[in-house]
């Protein structure tokens, strides 16, 4: 397989070989992604309650956590989608929701359940995606060729979106993410429908962009892979977050999942289902 | 097995009673609305045994070609729930024959069935008038009811054959709205009393030509007959031809359903990137080639794109059947073609939905949404008003009236894009999402769309006041006010653009979260 050509700019590089694991401290490495207190209501529902997450520079982060638990409403609000009711969201040291315009250049999005301009073929929504991010004509071209090869979507740049199955559409969105370059990647859900083989694959393009200096933030469901891949976690319940740090940390000698399980609440137990073992007839 | 069947229809119809109360309420009222009718229409058919014969036969035969043509159309259009569709017998290998033969008259029992066989017999009454007459129309019952059920079995049939596949069903329901706009005159020909004589010559030649065609064949037959011609063997050898083709067109198609599964969708596949490979490589050039792709490509824009030529075509045959001369009715499409064009862009980001999320994402200028989005419109509505000015003058026999013509076009079209370019931003409200139909309102809309949709018009029209009323002065006869609509067209379009996505894009910008979470409810 050709490796992803990502681009990258010559500061980063440098930025993660400072590793010290103290976040905020002088001489550590720079925090790419601070939230601090970032609240959201939906009327009397609290979403989010007062998260504050540190993500340094150049490392990947998984956040974890229950169906409904404010990953999505987090993640949102940290892109500038979502307008929070209260706290700061500082991306690469630019508060998104004082200074949006400069801040949401260096973050790539990829959203979950939200559309896609899908009445445009994959090549097109590339180019619609980088000329939006201020990239030239020239480059958009370029960086489509490498993006459409490293997702191994060759076949499939000249068929409207709307046509695509749900794992090439997530892959589509995946690049279409990437193409500015951005110094932070915020990706909701990105494995999810998508088959092993191309999940290997675009956690092999993360890995490269994350050692070239990028920094990951992914939601997923996948414990396994969020202990393979990710270097730190953060689970989410109710809105707050309960544990985070690296992911050895976090996962205390367990592994992930049961270490999961057990700070949201732990496992139901499945009694009371005895009808479901005598079966119609 | 056409016992069977049709004892299974009944069963599925019962078996719709045994569901929540509310549901069945729901269902009784229908049922009453639908006897309600089917009483009225058999009221009406019998009480016309006493009306003259060219009104009890242009109301059956009108109405009846209309009967049948819903028959065929509604099924398509609405997509019934198809619980006799041949596919659900594939697995029990059944005789074919013999299969078309009971899902057809299985297909007679049900609501619309029964009502359509109730009215048919309701007109042997209307043709008593002699023996022979009454006689034929009973003969003509079976054949309508035949005609019908099978029309509507066909049509289902092959649209769950055909149009699984999403840009067949595009297709389709764009070739609807155009054959309903252009039956539009008809049905406003057929409803208006007012237009008096003209209008009645016109059914009567309507339904002089549906009474050869299989839509009213089998309705004219008696009709002629009670009127003494030998017309009606002909037509009655016409409606039986019908039958007999729809019958062997059903068993070829239970035939075809029985081994197949459905159509794959061949993906459309686009060579290079389009229109973003034609216009300016920046994010306002992105969004004109984005937007101009979707007027293209997407069946909501294009319902708009084919309904806003087509409207101002409808409103001069109506208007010239009504008698308005023709120097007056060449002055109407232009203004009404801006009119329209002009205001269909006031909801332009609802039909992105959540898309429009990357715009957000992007950070995207308030000022380059507003114009890329524009730029379709722009592009070919500008040169085609001033064209079609130039043509509605000539035809108007007055060239000066070119002059007020583009000056009252452009000053709508200019001020509703200005207008809507806020508005849209401000208070985009629900509308069909990508991929759905185009009639398939949404529920959540509420008061909001009519609100929005009817303030935005008559703002409109006063902003273009200046310009509207020195063209009515121009069209009295001075010239002086021809060239100052022209003039105060232009400047007062320019100004209300300028201002509107300016400050339009000040909003989007401001309120990008907002136009998303509104889209998220949507």
């Amino acid at each position: 397989m050709t490796a992803p050509e990502l681009p990258q700019s010559s500061t980063r590089s440098g930025e993660r070989a400072a590793g010290s694991d103290a976040a905020g401290e002088p001489d550590g490495p720079e925090v790419v992604l601070a939230i601090e207190g970032l609240t959201k209501r939906f009327g009397d529902t609290v979403a989010v309650d007062a998260i504050d997450l540190a993500v340094e520079a150049g490392s990947f982060t998984g956040i974890v956590g229950p169906n409904g638990a404010g990953k999505t409403t987090t993640l949102s609000m940290v892109t500038g989608l979502l307008r929070p009711d209260g706290g700061r969201v500082l991306v690469h040291g630019i508060d998104v929701w004082a200074e949006p315009d400069r801040a949401k250049r260096a973050i790539g999005v990829l959203p979950d359940a939200l559309r896609l301009f899908d009445r445009l073929s994959g090549a097109q929504l590339l180019h619609y995606s980088g000329v939006l991010r201020g990239l030239d004509a020239a480059t958009v071209r370029q960086r489509t060729a490498d993006l459409v090869s490293a997702f191994g979507l060759e076949d499939a740049t000249g068929r409207l979106v709307a046509d695509y199955s749900a794992g090439m559409t997530k892959k589509i969105a995946l690049a279409a993410a990437m193409i500015h370059s951005p110094r932070l990647l915020v990706l909701d859900e990105p494995f999810e429908s998508v088959d092993p083989v191309s999940a290997a694959n675009i956690v092999e393009i993360l890995q490269r962009y994350v050692a070239a200096g990028g920094t990951v933030v992914l939601s997923s469901h996948g414990m396994d892979l969020i202990q393979r891949v990710c270097d730190h976690v953060a689970v989410i319940v109710g809105g707050r977050v309960l544990a985070q740090g690296t992911t050895d940390e976090v996962r205390a000698g367990e592994s992930l999942e049961e270490r999961f399980v057990a700070l949201a609440g732990g496992r139901r137990a499945a009694a009371g289902m005895e009808w479901l073992h005598s079966f119609t007839e | 097995m056409t016992a069977v069947l049709v004892r299974l229809k009944l069963r599925l119809l019962v078996g719709q009673f045994r569901r929540s109360p509310w549901q069945v309420v729901g269902l009784v009222l229908a049922l009453l609305y639908g006897a309600g009718i089917t009483l009225m229409l058999v009221v009406t058919l019998v009480a016309l045994r006493l009306a003259p014969a060219p009104i009890s036969e242009a109301v059956v035969i009108g109405g009846g070609s209309l009967a049948v043509l819903a028959f065929l159309i509604v099924p398509i259009f609405v997509g019934i729930d198809d619980t006799l569709d041949p596919r659900r017998f594939a697995l029990f290998g059944l005789d074919r024959t013999r299969l078309a033969i009971g899902l057809a008259v299985a297909g007679v029992v049900g609501v619309p069935g029964l009502a359509l066989l109730l009215v048919a017999f309701a007109t042997v009454a209307t043709w008593s008038r002699s023996p022979l007459a009454a006689l034929v129309a009973l003969v003509s019952v079976p054949i309508i009811v035949l005609t019908c059920v099978l029309l509507s079995r066909i049509a289902a049939t092959s649209a769950g054959l055909l149009l699984s596949t999403r840009r067949s069903r595009e297709t389709v329901a764009a070739v609807l709205v155009i054959g309903i706009s252009l039956l539009a005159p008809l049905v406003v020909v057929l409803t208006n009393l007012e237009l008096g004589r003209r209008a009645l010559t016109a059914i009567g030649s309507v339904v002089a030509v549906l009474a050869w065609t299989p839509l009213g064949a089998a309705w004219a037959a008696p009709a002629s007959v009670a009127s003494g011609s030998a017309a009606g063997a002909l037509q009655l050898l016409i409606a039986v031809v019908t039958v007999v083709v729809l019958g062997l067109v059903w068993r070829a198609l239970v035939g075809v359903a029985l081994v197949s599964s459905g159509r794959q969708a061949k993906p459309q596949t686009l060579a290079g990137i389009g229109w973003f490979g034609r216009l300016p490589a920046s994010p306002r050039g992105a969004i004109a080639a984005r937007a101009t792709s979707y007027w293209a490509r997407d069946v909501r824009y294009r319902v708009s794109a084919i309904s806003i030529p087509v409207t101002p075509i409808v409103l001069v045959l109506v208007l010239g059947l009504a008698g308005v001369d023709r120097p007056v009715l060449a002055l109407i499409p232009v203004p009404v073609v801006a009119l329209f064009l002009g205001w269909a862009t006031h909801n332009d980001i609802a039909y992105d939905h959540t898309a429009i999320w990357l715009h957000v994402a992007a950070g995207v200028r308030g000022v380059d949404d507003r114009l890329g989005r524009l730029a379709p419109v722009l592009v070919v509505g500008l040169p085609l008003l001033v064209a079609g000015s130039f043509v509605s003058a000539a035809v108007a026999g007055r060239l000066l009236l070119a002059a007020p013509l583009i000056g009252v076009a452009v000053c709508l079209l200019l001020v509703g894009m200005g207008i809507g370019g806020v508005s849209s931003a401000l208070m985009p409200y629900p509308v069909p999402r990508p991929g759905s139909s185009p009639f398939q309102q949404p529920n959540s809309t509420g008061g909001l769309a009519a609100v929005v949709q009817s303030v935005l018009f008559l703002l409109q029209l006063v902003l273009s006041a200046p310009a509207i009323v020195l063209g009515l002065l121009a069209v009295q006869g001075s010239t002086a006010a021809a060239w100052g609509s022209l003039a105060a067209g232009l400047v007062v379009g320019a100004l209300v653009l300028r201002l509107g996505t300016a400050w339009g894009g000040r909003v989007f910008e401001r309120r990008g979260p907002e136009i998303l979470a509104a889209a998220l409810r949507a």
